[in-house]
């Protein structure tokens, strides 16, 4: 083997998705311990782990392999705007051009360039597990949402006659509105406090639902619990819009008959 | 039974009606789909590899080092273990179906094409191979230990014999005369195909070509070494436990990985399609969920429409309805809602199911699920309604005469 020297320590760098090496990783890994400089490894003839892709039979050797069609380097490269990228992408068509004609291969130039979010879209590194997750856990909220409003409404109006005493006695409509876009709050809070228990547990199963590289993402850290509260308040009296226009709604005299 | 009437009533309820409705509908658009989720997943979980999955023990061995050659450790350790009391065979390879990472190649039936060739997945073997993996040789033979040569990084040498599974044989040679022929890798030497096994997939969960695998006679001579190992039956357990110590011993110029290093293939097909089995559980959890809120709801929604008809339903049991008649009433009023919201989801469950072949390459929801579904939905309703219509049914007829 050979000696290293260690020139330098970073902190632990591990961005999720690790944009730099999706081929090889999937995208959601724990990140490299050791980084070498690139030519250094090519002196030493470091091998390559990792994909290979070859169009072509190598030639023999270190050198056969360097200069072969294999395809094992990842190449990225900083650009200050779009202009530049829009001359880069010129620049590497015409280098293309060039190899063609120079009889290295048959197609035309086929040059992708493309940002770190192009990349990844291109890469397909969310799983389709979790935009199907997230599909049916969209579809799960409207269901829940369509179930809230028929209780609120069943709940609201049983509460008629009380409604119109309260009118009666000089509550204005906006006084009902309040009293019930309250209570449907509480309701929210309340509900939310539940949900946060449930979402804990949530958290704990992921692990059984998705693979570890991405169940290790989903942490209860504050945003989330403050997430889940504010969707289970907003969802509740956005639920609770129809059935307190309907409480309003409400007339007095005919509640306050005696039939 | 009185339809009309029962239609005729629900306009002044619009809005209850409309919930129910509603919720029915979303909710079968998504059970169907949910369902029909698990079930792919589930076939994908169960397709078969081709090897005799029970007493296979795969090591993963990494050699420290940087001898000349890795060849004679190699050689060294594939012994050690066939002594082993346990073991009924084994051999060193690069990779196994299912292990999510191995070697493919293109494939040519002339030398000189210049069309795409077939693609394969490639496999490293020797004469053991076929009885370790439990293979089914359907034709032709198996290697002889003078043909296993050794393969090195960036070698040039294409195998001159190789086995084939029939998936690849007749995609090459559709006449189904592959037997005997050669096959061209990229290098361009020709291989013979000497033998054809039944099945043996790639090591790839997700595949263009899942069937086709080359078995070509070498050992690699590389640092990063799977051992396979068939043990006798019932003694799976045992070779599991020792077989790292045995290398060790051996040798302990290696790295075997603590948690992964030594895995039976129940823990690598288990692996390779957790994602899968974490997606059919899920589906299933969303799905009993969903269908109790949905009951829960429409058990709340009717008991609220039962108690505000009280006046009515005395009214209707004073004039000579029965108890059944009130029954079977609320029974199909609730049918009806229902009809209209299964009616109303199978359209969302198709064009849901429309978004998601488009969306994600899933394959079309089939009319078998949205029957399903629609026959769940409507026996969920009726339970669902069954004890609130219980209730209206006893209210008594002095009902028609209180004045509140």
């Amino acid at each position: 083997g050979h000696l290293y020297r260690i020139t330098g320590v970073i902190e632990d760098w591990a961005p999720q998705p690790l944009f730099f090496d999706v081929p090889n990783t999937g995208g959601f890994d724990e990140g490299a311990s050791v980084y070498i400089p690139f030519n250094r490894a090519i002196e030493l003839q470091v091998p390559a782990v990792g994909n290979q892709s070859c169009t072509g039979a190598p030639g023999v050797g270190w050198e056969g392999f360097l200069r072969s069609e294999c395809i094992f380097i990842s190449l990225w490269a900083e650009l200050p705007d779009a202009t530049a990228a829009q001359d880069y992408r010129q620049y590497l068509t015409g280098y293309a051009a060039e190899q063609q004609h120079a009889g290295r291969f048959k197609w035309a130039p086929n040059i992708r360039l493309r940002d770190v979010m192009d990349w990844l879209s291109a890469q397909k590194v969310v799983p389709q597990e979790s935009q199907v997750s997230l599909i049916v856990s969209l579809g799960f909220l409207v269901i829940c949402l369509v179930n809230t409003v028929g209780l609120l409404l069943a709940k609201f109006m049983r509460r008629a006659p009380e409604i119109g005493v309260r009118r009666a006695l000089g509550a204005s409509r906006r006084d009902i509105y309040a009293q019930f876009l309250i209570e449907a709050g509480t309701i929210g809070i309340a509900g939310g406090l539940l949900g946060l228990v449930l979402t804990g547990v949530g958290v704990l199963g992921v692990g059984l639902v998705f693979s570890e590289s991405i169940a290790r993402l989903a942490r209860l850290d504050p945003v989330l619990i403050l997430l889940t509260l504010v969707v289970s308040v907003l969802a509740t009296v956005i639920a609770a819009f129809y059935p307190t226009w309907r409480a309003a709604q409400v007339q007095p005299a005919w509640q306050l008959k005696s039939n | 039974m009185q339809i009309r009437p029962i239609l005729a009533a629900l306009r002044r309820h619009k809005a209850g009606t409309i919930l129910i409705a509603l919720q029915i509908a979303l909710t079968l658009a998504i059970v169907c789909n949910a369902l029909f989720i698990v079930h792919e997943r589930l076939d994908r979980v169960n397709r078969g590899t081709g090897i005799d999955e029970s007493n296979l023990v795969a090591v993963q061995n990494r050699y420290v080092g940087s001898p000349d050659t890795f060849i004679p450790v190699v050689k060294t350790d594939v012994q050690a273990i066939r002594s082993m009391a346990d073991v009924e065979d084994a051999y060193a390879t690069n990779s196994i179906p299912l292990r999510q990472g191995g070697w493919s190649r293109s494939l040519q039936t002339n030398p000189d094409a210049t069309k795409d060739g077939v693609g394969s997945s490639l496999y490293l073997g020797d004469e053991h191979t076929l009885k370790t993996l439990g293979l089914n040789l359907i034709a032709g033979r198996n290697f002889v230990p003078g043909e296993v040569a050794v393969s090195r990084r960036n070698d040039s040498n294409a195998p001159a014999q190789i086995i084939v599974t029939k998936a690849l044989a007749d995609k090459l040679y559709p006449k189904g005369d592959a037997l005997g022929k050669p096959v061209y890798f990229s290098q361009g030497q020709a291989s013979t195909i000497i033998g054809i096994v039944a099945k043996l997939t790639t090591p790839w969960v997700d595949s263009e070509f899942p069937e086709n695998s080359v078995i070509m006679p070498a050992l690699g001579d590389y640092s990063s070494q799977m051992f396979v190992v068939r043990t006798r039956p019932g003694r799976e357990d045992a070779v599991f436990k020792n077989i790292a110590r045995v290398l060790y011993q051996a040798d302990r110029m290696r790295v075997i990985p603590e948690k992964s290093g030594v895995r039976t293939f129940v823990m690598v097909r288990s692996k390779a399609y957790e994602t899968d089995r974490g997606m059919a559980i899920l589906m299933s959890v969303v799905c009993a969920v969903l269908l109790a809120i949905t009951a829960a709801g429409i058990v709340g929604l009717s008991s609220f429409w039962v108690g505000q008809r009280r006046k009515q339903i005395g009214t209707r049991r004073a004039l000579g309805a029965t108890r059944g008649d009130i029954l079977s009433y609320f029974m199909t009023e609730n049918f009806l809602i229902a009809l209209g919201g299964v009616v109303v989801g199978t359209v969302l469950a198709l064009a849901l199911s429309q978004w998601m072949v488009t969306h994600f390459e899933m394959k079309r929801l089939s009319f078998t699920y949205v029957t399903i579904g629609v026959v769940v939905l409507l026996g969920l309703g009726q339970a669902a309604v069954f004890a609130p219509a219980l209730r209206a049914s006893r209210v008594s007829p002095i009902e028609a005469t209180r004045s509140a």
